[in-house]
């Protein structure tokens, strides 16, 4: 009996650290790309849906950001994941290529692939061998009054692009903020 | 024994006493004997600790999704630890010293699952993750799932189940391609089955421990409502994809029979109708499956959506021999013909329906069974002085000649006069049966 109370003492021990460990380490691994990851800028469209628990956030279609190029013939078949190899550039910064083998470096993001190009394609060395995929975040939260106001604001000023600040390393991303230029997305609500 | 039963025996042992039917030692023993579930499981402190709780814990999830911009990372994610380390505190505190207070071990066991929640999104929204809800409750699920073990938690158990059969629906893809949404979840239907382990088996924990509590009967509740859930999204999908309602009906049916017999013999906690969970809901989908098939069109309407043959599949052979099972105790434990034959004898009555070619006859054959079911129904509650017995047959004839009269071609003002003389005739019946109960106790 008394055996019995120390091992449920023992499991009760267990499952608060596990609790509090997940939740560490996830604020450890995000911090750590929030602070060391690579910037970039990606053109995103936000809409305006609702979480019961997490709150209001605005759900984000990146532009350029759900297909690209593969030069690789050894496609591996049925898989769902792959890495997309992100670059620089003036105006925007994009996806140069996808490939299915962990890349080295930090410049490239892990993504979810829901099509993958016919290998008879690819060996012909075809222009459509595209591989289709989404990125692993899709939304941006906002506080409950922002967030309607700022999909709102951004249908009535339809010139106006929005830019997802993303912070990347070693493959995972995170959204650092939403820009309108060089102000963040929720002070330009808030400044209109 | 309920509270009432309690109060009842608390009243008349002195009298016992006096009459010496009972002896004074005696009659302290049968009140002890008793006390302890009178006082710790069936309190209103367990309700009223539980609703706080869990107001308390749903409040600070509502407030923190107001997303307050003002606070900074820093601060969040403190606010994340703070309040998952306090939930944990606070259940160890009560485990270690207040574990004889039922209630506040119930309510400390919801906040704790709660607040796991509370962190969790906090997380989520300041760092913006994506993927699906079902995600997100997925993981809630997977590390809550001690904590109505460890406490132990009815509360923590129930809104686990809740939390299962949200995941469970998300993880339906041919549901969720039906309904338009994009809700699934990253754990395989495998492990959401086998997560469904833990609960069933706290369940049966709960039943052998305190099958009177308060607490373990709001688990059957939700047992009982989530699993009927479960069962009519799954044969509601496999109904849509191989279009046989026939089958489908007999199914139902049988699942309907089994949630009665399993509340008959071991599932209720109490002789009042909300103590008997699988019983009620087992016996109203029954009486609905029953009146559906009453009507004149009912014949054409399961041709028209019967149009692949019939044939037999494992659900449908589990469910029989589970129904066979649940039978033979219930014949052996009950030894006489049950007052509610009709309701456990409706699967057999389907499958003649069904096997039956002639629609006409089919139509004849169920509701002759439904008024001798209900006339049954009735002659028993009258020998036995049950009003509730008696009202449920009549109820049951009455609808079915509304249905009757309903399929009929008579005009609203016929239809409105005969609705009106039926509910007279039911009033007045009622109040005769019950002056002759009166007159004879």
């Amino acid at each position: 009996m008394k055996q019995m109370k120390h091992l449920l003492w023992g499991f009760f021990g267990i499952l608060c650290v596990l609790q509090v460990g997940v939740i560490g380490v996830q604020i450890w691994s995000y911090e750590r790309i929030l602070k060391e990851g690579e910037v970039y800028y990606f053109n995103v469209l936000p809409l305006d849906p609702y979480d019961a628990f997490r709150g209001r956030y605005v759900t984000l279609r990146f532009e350029n950001a759900n297909k690209a190029p593969t030069n690789e013939t050894d496609i591996p078949e049925n898989t769902s994941k792959a890495y997309a190899i992100l670059e620089h550039n003036e105006n925007n910064d994009s996806i140069k290529e996808i490939r299915f083998s962990k890349p080295k470096g930090n410049d490239f993001l892990e993504v979810n692939v829901y099509s993958l190009p016919y290998k008879s394609t690819v060996q012909q060395d075809d222009a459509s061998h595209f591989v289709y995929f989404s990125l692993t975040f899709d939304r941006f939260y906002m506080r409950e009054d922002i967030a309607p106001q700022a999909e709102k604001l951004l249908r009535v000023l339809s010139g106006v692009k929005v830019k997802a600040k993303l912070r990347v390393l070693a493959g995972k991303g995170i959204i650092e903020d939403l820009m309108v230029g060089e102000t963040s997305l929720s002070h330009y609500v808030l400044e209109q | 024994m309920s509270k009432e039963n309690y109060q009842w025996l608390e009243k008349e042992l002195p009298s016992w006493v006096r009459e010496e039917l009972v002896s004074e030692a005696s009659a302290q023993v049968l009140l002890r004997r008793y006390e302890g579930e009178k006082s710790s499981q069936r309190s209103s402190g367990i309700a009223f600790s539980l609703l706080g709780f869990a107001l308390v814990g749903l409040g600070i999830i509502s407030i923190l999704a107001y997303n307050w911009d003002e606070l900074g990372h820093l601060e969040r994610t403190l606010l994340a630890i703070m309040l998952l380390v306090g939930a944990q505190g606070f259940a160890f505190w009560v485990k270690r010293y207040r574990s004889s207070d039922v209630a506040l071990l119930e309510g400390s066991g919801v906040l704790w699952f709660l607040m796991m929640g509370a962190s969790l999104a906090i997380i989520g929204q300041t760092y913006h993750l994506g993927g699906t809800l079902s995600d997100f409750l997925s993981v809630w699920l997977l590390l809550s799932l001690g904590i109505a073990w460890l406490l132990p938690s009815c509360g923590a158990a129930f809104f686990q189940i809740i939390l299962w059969t949200v995941v469970w629906l998300g993880s339906r893809s041919d549901f969720n391609v039906l309904l338009d949404v994009h809700t699934s979840s990253f754990l395989s239907p495998w492990m959401i089955a086998l997560l469904a382990c833990s609960w069933l088996g706290f369940y049966g924990m709960q039943l052998k421990r305190a099958k009177e509590a308060n607490a373990t009967l709001l688990l059957s509740w939700a047992i009982a409502l989530c699993v009927f859930v479960v069962f009519i999204v799954d044969v509601g999908m496999e109904a849509y994809q191989i279009q046989n309602m026939r089958m489908t009906l007999t199914v139902c049916a049988l699942f309907f029979v089994i949630y009665y017999l399993a509340g008959k013999l071991y599932l209720s906690q109490g002789e009042k109708a909300w103590q008997r969970p699988f019983e009620r809901i087992g016996k109203l989908g029954i009486f609905i499956l029953l009146l559906a098939h009453v009507s004149f069109n009912t014949e054409q309407w399961l041709i028209h959506f019967s149009s692949h043959s019939t044939h037999s599949n494992g659900l449908m052979i589990t469910l029989t021999l589970i129904f066979g099972v649940v039978l033979a105790l219930f014949i052996r434990k009950e030894k006489r013909v049950p007052s509610e034959v009709l309701v456990i004898a409706t699967p057999i009555l389907l499958f003649i329906y069904g096997m039956v070619q002639n629609g006409a006859v089919a139509m004849i054959f169920i509701n002759a069974s439904i008024i001798l079911g209900a006339s049954w129904m009735i002659f028993c509650g009258a020998k036995e002085e049950k009003i509730g017995l008696i009202n449920q047959g009549m109820l049951l004839i009455a609808l079915v000649i509304w249905i009757h009269f309903m399929d009929a071609n008579f005009d609203l003002v016929a239809k409105g006069i005969a609705f009106i003389i039926t509910g007279i005739l039911f009033l007045v019946l009622n109040a005769l049966i019950r002056r002759r109960f009166k007159a004879v106790s």
